[in-house]
Order: C-alpha cells, then structure tokens, then sequence
C-alpha cells in the first residue's frame, strides 16, 4: 500500500472517530451543564429519563431531529439553511490536527495551530449569514455584534499564539508538547502566564459563552442570530457549540498544559482529564457570572487583552533571544 | 393654601371629602396657572382623573410633597360639549399618560397635548368611552358632591 | 394572505423615522419586559435614539369593573392588579371603604396586617431581585431567591389561602387569625433570611460585571421623578425621602422603628441598594410586629354585613413594594361605588422612560427597564 491511501484511510477512520467523538461530548457536555448548573442552583436538574436523567440528552436529540423544519417566509432559505450546517461542518476539520495523544493524532500537520485559527474563523461567517438570511432585526443585531465580537478577539489569540510559536520555535501542536514536560511546573503556563489568561478570555468570548455571550445575549436581544431558528437548524448550532468548548480546551491543554504528558503514564487519559477540567471550568463561569455590556466587552479587548498580548509577545522575543 | 394666594379658587373643607389634605375648586381658566404654582413649589403629580355627571364631567388633579406631604386636590368641572381643556403635560410630563387614558375614557379632548392617542384601549376598530355612563346610571353632581354648592345656590334652585 | 400588517402605533412611530436607523419593537414578547410591555425603538446600531412605550395587552378594564360591581365583589380584583404585592393593593381598598364607611379595626387586626404585607413585601423584593439579574444575564441567582420565595409562600399560603392574588384582608380586619406556626415560621425565617442576604451581597452586590453594568446607568434626576410623579424605590434611589409608611402613616406603622433607605446616585445600583436595605427594614418591622403582637379580635365583630357607604368620596393610599399605591373612590350612597380611580406607582415610573432612554444602549435600556421593578398589571389595569 502506498503511502497516500494510508493516509487517505486514515482521514477516513479518524472522521468517523471525530464525529463519534461530536456526538459523545455535545451529550456528555449537555448532561453535565445540566446537572452542574442543577448543582449551583440547588435543583436536581435532569431526573426522570433514566438513571439519574443519564438518557434526557438522548430524548432531546429524537425531539431536535424529528421536529418540523420551518422556513420563516420572508427569510432566505439558502443563507437560512446554510448557516448551520457551515457552522457544524468547519468543527471536525478542527479536530484533526489535535494531538490527543502521540498515536492519536489523525493529521500530525506542522502547521496544526494555524488550522485551527483558519477553520475556528468559519464559525462567525456561519453566524453572520444565519443573522442576515433570517430577516429578522434582532438576529441582525446578534450577527453584527458577533462579527465585532470575532474580529476584537482573533487579536490576542493571535498574540498568545505567537509568543508561545516563537518560544518553542514551531507550529506543530504535537511538537510543542513534546517540548513540555510532565509535572506541572514544565508546562507552558508557568512560562507564559499572561498569556494562559488572554488565551481563557479571548476563547471563551470567542465561543459566545457567559459573559460573553452577547450575539445570543438572551435578555437584550430575545436569542440573537439563533431567533428564527427551531428544530435541527439550532441543534446544529448548539451542536457547534459545545464542539468548540471542547476544541478551545484541547488547544488551551495542547498549549499550555502539557497535552497528553502527566507525571505518571503519559498518554490520552492525561489530555482528557485536563480537558475536562477546563470544560468543567468554562460551564461553570456560565452559571456564575451576568453578562457584560457591549462597548465593554471590546474594551476589554483592545485596551486590556490586545496591548497585554503585544507586550507579552515582546517580552517573550527579548528573552528568547537573551537566551 | 398660602401659596394659591391670589388666585380665584375656593377651598372646601368637608368631613364627607376624606383623604386629600386641600380641595380646591378652580374653573378651567386658570387651571394651568394653578398646576404651575404647584411645580414651582415642588409638588409631584399624582395622578389625573375624570368622572362624568348629568351637568358636566369633573376632572381631578391629584398633587403631594415629597418633603412635606399631604393630598392636594384640584378640581375642575367642564362643560360636555365641547369636551376640551388645556393641557398640563408642558409642566408635569407624567400627565401625558394620564391625559391619554382620561381621553380614551372619557372622550375628553386636551388642547395642545402634542400625542394625543389612546393609550390602553385598542387603538383602531373600536369606538365609545367606556367609563361614560349611561343616561340611567348618571347622577347629578349636586348629590353627590353637594358640598361644591353655596348653600345659598341650592336654595335658589329648590325654589 | 396579509399575515403581517403595520399597526396604529408602528405607523405613528414611524412618521419621525430617520434615514439611518432601524426601528425594532421590544416586545410584547420579549425575555426582558416581564410580561407584555411593548416598547417601540428607533435604534441606531446599538444606541436607541428615542422609545415610546405601548401599553394595553393586558388592559381588563379594573375601574369599571369596580364600578358595576359592589363593593365586597370588587374587593378580590385588588389583589390581581400587582401579583408581585398583593397585599398592599388589598390594604388599599379595605382602608378606602374603612374610611368611607368608618370601620375600626381591631389592634390585632392592624399587626396582622403589617406582618403578612411587609412578608409580601419580602417575596416581592426578592422576585425583582432574582429576575432582575436574570435580566443582566445570570442564571443563578432567579434560583437562589425562589428558595427563599418559595418558603415565604408557604407561610402566607396557610394563613391567607393563596400564594400569589391575595384577598386576605377583611372589611373591618383580616380573614382568619394567624396561629403558633405562622409565628414560629416566620421567625424562622428571618433568622435564615438575615444571613442569604449577605450571601445575596457576596455573590452578586460585589460581582464586578454586576457593578459596571449598573453604575451610572439609567440616571433619573429629582426634576425628573417629580415631573413624572415616580414613587417608591425609585424616587428613594434618587435622594428622595418619600414613603407612605412614614409620610402619611397608615395602620399601625408609626409605632414600629424603621428606616427608610435612600441612595443619591440616581442610577441603577442606587435602586438595587434601596431594594436591598429594604428588605433588611421589612424584616426588622415583622420581627418588632411579632413581638409586640397584641392579644385580641382578628376582626371586628360590628362590621356591617352590607357595605353602603354614604355619598361622599375617599381617598386612601399605602405604600407598596413599587411606590404609592391609590386609591379612590366616589360613592352615591347606593350598592356599587360611582367611580373608583386606581393609582398605580408603576404606571407613573414607567413613563418616565421614554424621556430618559435617549442615547442608551440597548442593554442598558433593558437594565435600566429591569430596575423599574415593572409589574404589567397593575400598568394595563
């Protein structure tokens, strides 16, 4: 067997992998935003389809799926339409390249991290389309401020991203893992704290979560870009969602925890358990905090993150080249 | 009321009137002169009402103190036909609501209000003033509020 | 098929439309106005240029219905005017026709009554307060203040019956004489309620979103509160010492020890801060209420069984969780009042803010909205 169709069967099982490994975290992160925002509210959350509600998210999918495809009239299908499927379609594209471990990795590219950057980027056209083709003013604000929204926060990941490529001088992700050791104190983190801090905050205000949530922004604009939607048009998007809280803990993990690298017996369960933690932190700000305001929120990009970032990237040049 | 010096009013002070510190009875002329003594002196407007009697329909402007409280009512009757009076809402903006909903009860018409439109009720296909009596429910005003009347007027008229 | 046509009030609004703006109706179904306000905005990007509210979805016509009707058969209707404070509105009516009529009312009678309305006054607070940070958007916290609402309804649902329309009170008293558990319960209650405040404070009041969403947002001045006639916490928010309870005392309130809370910052935080002093302030009047609880009639036995005032007019007002609450009433010595006027607080707080939500943004109008304490009921009447 040659080596392109290795490769190409590789692609091939490892989509099927992703889309399975979709599938899985959107129910496991559904169920336990659930139950965790039961917890912090006092409530039980999801109790009665099976063992501890265990099966509600599954229910839910059957009720999303089977649900009466609507067009609203004056909307136009085509933008309609392909805004969530454009907005799940660009996710396991992002998968590909994450080293979840040093055999599980479906594309070992060398520029890993600037695919990520591309195809995280589809997201926000999905939203600005599915805003604008829904004809609906409130969608249309939602879409206006999730462009501005995107734009102010690409900055500093970009930032972050580049302090930490010229400290480790390559754009693999499996690379700058290998690079980082297996106890806590050779991760990146502790080189690079200020950016570990831009990088939460840029990708949480990246994923449209609290508080940051504005293009939904429930009580200022009734559901944002998602308003018309019903159905699977907003599973896709929900879909999307919960996909990205995942892919941006991978990164963070990926960057600046160490990966799959642990103390004892490196290997994937070290990657999912970090990943995890950082899901379970990114749910739980959800329920913990209002949201900010507009003009805020850029502010809180340009006047704090993007000049934080470009300091931290000229200090992360001189020391480099220092040493 | 020190501060309506001057002014044509009458105060009426009866113990069958209960729960406004001041009734004043004014006549439409010199209505908006008396609202505006009121905002100089920092009264707030509680509210604007009408009702409707077999002679003329009765309007209430109802005014208290922040620092120093206790009801004043001012009182003013018009005539039904035409049903006009003149504005307040230059000087107290919250009377612009109630002017609204006293027009769509009542039918009576604010002279300059510059948004005179219904406020509660639907605004198109439906007609009337709910809060109009009919011709078998309506009193005359000299039952119930006789007080307003010199004693000397209504021996007049029982004559 | 038509289905969509441009109403009265969309086509008046838009007549002053500018070119480069677009014009969105918040509501009347919409997360953030509680209920079915509608307000039509003229909105330029993210800033409203100017707003008009449209009221009248919930329009059942109370002041008829209180003039055809007799007096007791009116009475019930009282208590679904403000669903957030029931009592207050109730208060109101009863003290009117007392007045008319010249009911006493027992010594008893007049705590009980300050008990259950300051306990009404508690849940009302605390479904603002729970709901109002669901408006800036936090999830947690509309949870955290059902808790404790939920035990709060449960005390007054023994004693009165009902948990959110109340039509406790009696001409001349109260319905049923409170019991050994309601006391217990409600000192309970207190007790618990005394330290979930400071964890309200802890983990909302110091929140530093929470802050820069509502400092020097929604600045409503002096001038303005008097022009428009606002009461309440509003009008306390902004340096205005002015409550009923201490104004014009109505039932027994001048023998209890409270303060009334006032903030000078005219903006949001200054009425989130007088909303939570007062809570602290009812709870210190219940607690003074049960301990100086008098032995006693509930009800006064010589209340006549037919309500006939004689001709002449009242007018009573009581201050409820929004601000002052009237109510007055004309009779012509029949059966049915002649004309029966409601003063609701929310109506005239309300309209102030079509003047003052030029030039905010959108999520600050929604929070300046928020902090009206609006309840549409009592608004629509």
């Amino acid at each position: 067997m040659s080596g392109v169709e290795w490769t190409f069967i590789k692609i091939v099982i490892g989509m099927l992998l992703i889309l399975g490994f979709i599938a899985f975290n959107a129910i496991l992160l559904g169920y336990g935003e659930r139950k965790i925002s039961g917890f912090i509210q006092g409530r039980l959350g999801p109790y009665a389809v099976g063992p501890h509600g265990s099966l509600q998210m599954m229910v839910d999918m059957v009720k999303l799926m089977t649900k009466q495809i609507i067009t609203p009239k004056k909307a136009d299908g085509f933008l309609f339409w392909t805004a969530p499927i454009l907005s799940f379609m660009s996710v396991p594209v992002l998968f590909m390249v994450i080293p979840f471990s040093p055999s599980f990795t479906v594309i070992n590219s060398g520029l890993g991290i600037v695919i990520i950057l591309a195809f995280s980027g589809l997201n926000v056209l999905a939203l600005c389309i599915g805003g604008l083709g829904s004809n609906n003013k409130w969608s249309l604000l939602g879409a206006a401020r999730a462009v501005s929204q995107f734009i102010a926060f690409e900055v500093p990941i970009l930032l972050v991203v580049l302090s930490i490529t010229l400290m480790t001088g390559t754009l693999s992700l499996s690379e700058i893992i290998s690079k980082q050791g297996g106890f806590p104190w050779q991760w990146n983190i502790v080189l690079q704290p200020i950016a570990f801090v831009i990088m939460f905050v840029a990708s949480l205000a990246e994923m449209n979560r609290v508080p940051f949530d504005l293009p939904e922004g429930e009580s200022e604009l009734t559901a944002g870009y998602s308003t018309e939607y019903g159905g699977m048009g907003f599973g896709l998007f929900v879909l999307a969602e919960y996909t990205h809280i995942v892919v941006a803990s991978s990164v963070i993990t990926t960057l600046f925890l160490g990966g799959w690298k642990g103390p004892v017996f490196s290997g994937i369960w070290w990657f999912l358990l970090k990943m995890y933690i950082l899901c379970f932190i990114i749910l739980w700000i959800r329920w913990a905090f209002p949201r900010v305001r507009f003009d805020q929120l850029l502010n809180l990009s340009w006047k704090y993150l993007i000049p934080a970032g470009i300091f931290n990237l000229l200090a992360t040049a001189l020391l480099v080249k220092l040493f | 009321m020190e501060l309506l010096k001057g002014l044509d009013i009458k105060l009426i002070s009866d113990e069958r009137l209960k729960g406004s510190k001041y009734q004043i009875l004014i006549s439409p002329e010199i209505l908006r002169k008396v609202v505006s003594k009121f905002r100089e002196e920092g009264y707030f407007l509680e509210d604007v009402m009408a009702m409707e009697f077999k002679e003329c329909l009765h309007l209430l402007y109802r005014f208290n103190h922040f620092e120093n409280p206790g009801t004043a009512t001012v009182r003013v009757s018009i005539d039904k036909e035409p049903a006009e009076i003149e504005t307040i809402s230059d000087i107290y903006s919250g009377a612009l609501w109630h002017e609204r909903e006293v027009f769509e009860f009542f039918g009576i018409t604010f002279k300059n209000h510059p948004d005179l439109k219904p406020l509660l009720l639907p605004a198109e296909d439906f007609e009337g003033h709910p809060l109009r009596k009919t011709e078998k429910d309506m009193k005359s005003i000299k039952d119930v509020f006789p007080m307003f009347f010199d004693e000397t007027d209504q021996e007049e008229e029982q004559s | 098929m038509e289905f969509w046509k441009e109403d009265f009030y969309s086509l008046k609004f838009a007549e002053k439309k500018r070119d480069d703006t677009i014009i969105i109706n918040i509501g009347p179904q919409h997360p953030a106005t509680h209920g079915v306000l509608r307000v039509l905005a003229e909105l330029y990007g993210e800033y409203i240029v100017r707003s008009e509210c449209v009221l009248g979805y919930l329009h059942r016509m109370q002041e008829k219905m209180g003039e055809i009707k007799t007096y007791p058969q009116f009475y019930p209707n009282t208590g679904r005017l403000d669903y957030g404070h029931a009592l207050a509105w109730n208060w109101a009516y009863v003290g009117a026709i007392e007045k008319l009529v010249g009911i006493e009312v027992p010594e008893k009678a007049e705590y009980i009554r300050v008990i259950t309305t300051e306990l009404n006054r508690i849940a009302s607070h605390l479904l603002w307060w729970g709901v109002y940070i669901l408006d800036l958007g936090a999830f947690t916290p509309v949870m955290y203040a059902f808790e404790d609402r939920e035990i709060l309804l449960d005390i007054l649902q023994r004693i009165t019956g009902s948990r959110l329309t109340y039509a406790y009170f009696r001409f001349g008293g109260v319905f049923q004489d409170i019991d050994s558990k309601f006391i217990e319960d409600t000192k309970k209650f207190c007790k618990r309620m005394h330290s979930r405040l400071n964890l309200y404070h802890e983990f909302v009041t110091e929140n530093i979103i929470f802050k820069k969403r509502v400092e020097d947002v929604g600045i409503f001045t002096k001038d303005t509160i008097t022009k428009y006639g606002a009461t309440g916490p509003v009008a306390r928010g902004s340096g205005i010492k002015y409550d009923v309870r201490k104004a014009e005392p109505y039932g027994v309130y001048d023998r209890f020890k409270f303060k009334i809370p006032v903030e000078d910052k005219c903006d949001c935080l200054a009425r989130y801060m007088v909303r939570m002093k007062e809570l602290e302030q009812s709870l210190s009047i219940v607690e003074q209420a049960i301990e100086g609880l008098p032995e006693g009639d509930f009800k006064n036995k010589k209340t006549p069984k037919m309500i006939k005032p004689p001709a002449g007019e009242v007018y009573f007002s009581v201050e409820s969780a929004r601000g002052k609450v009237g109510i007055y009433i004309v009779s012509d010595g029949g059966m049915n009042p002649y004309r029966v006027k409601l003063r609701s607080p929310t109506y005239s707080n309300l309209s102030l803010l079509d003047e003052v939500s030029k030039g905010m943004m959108l999520a600050d109008y929604v929070a300046t909205l928020g902090s009206l304490d609006l309840v549409i009921p009592e608004i629509d009447k």
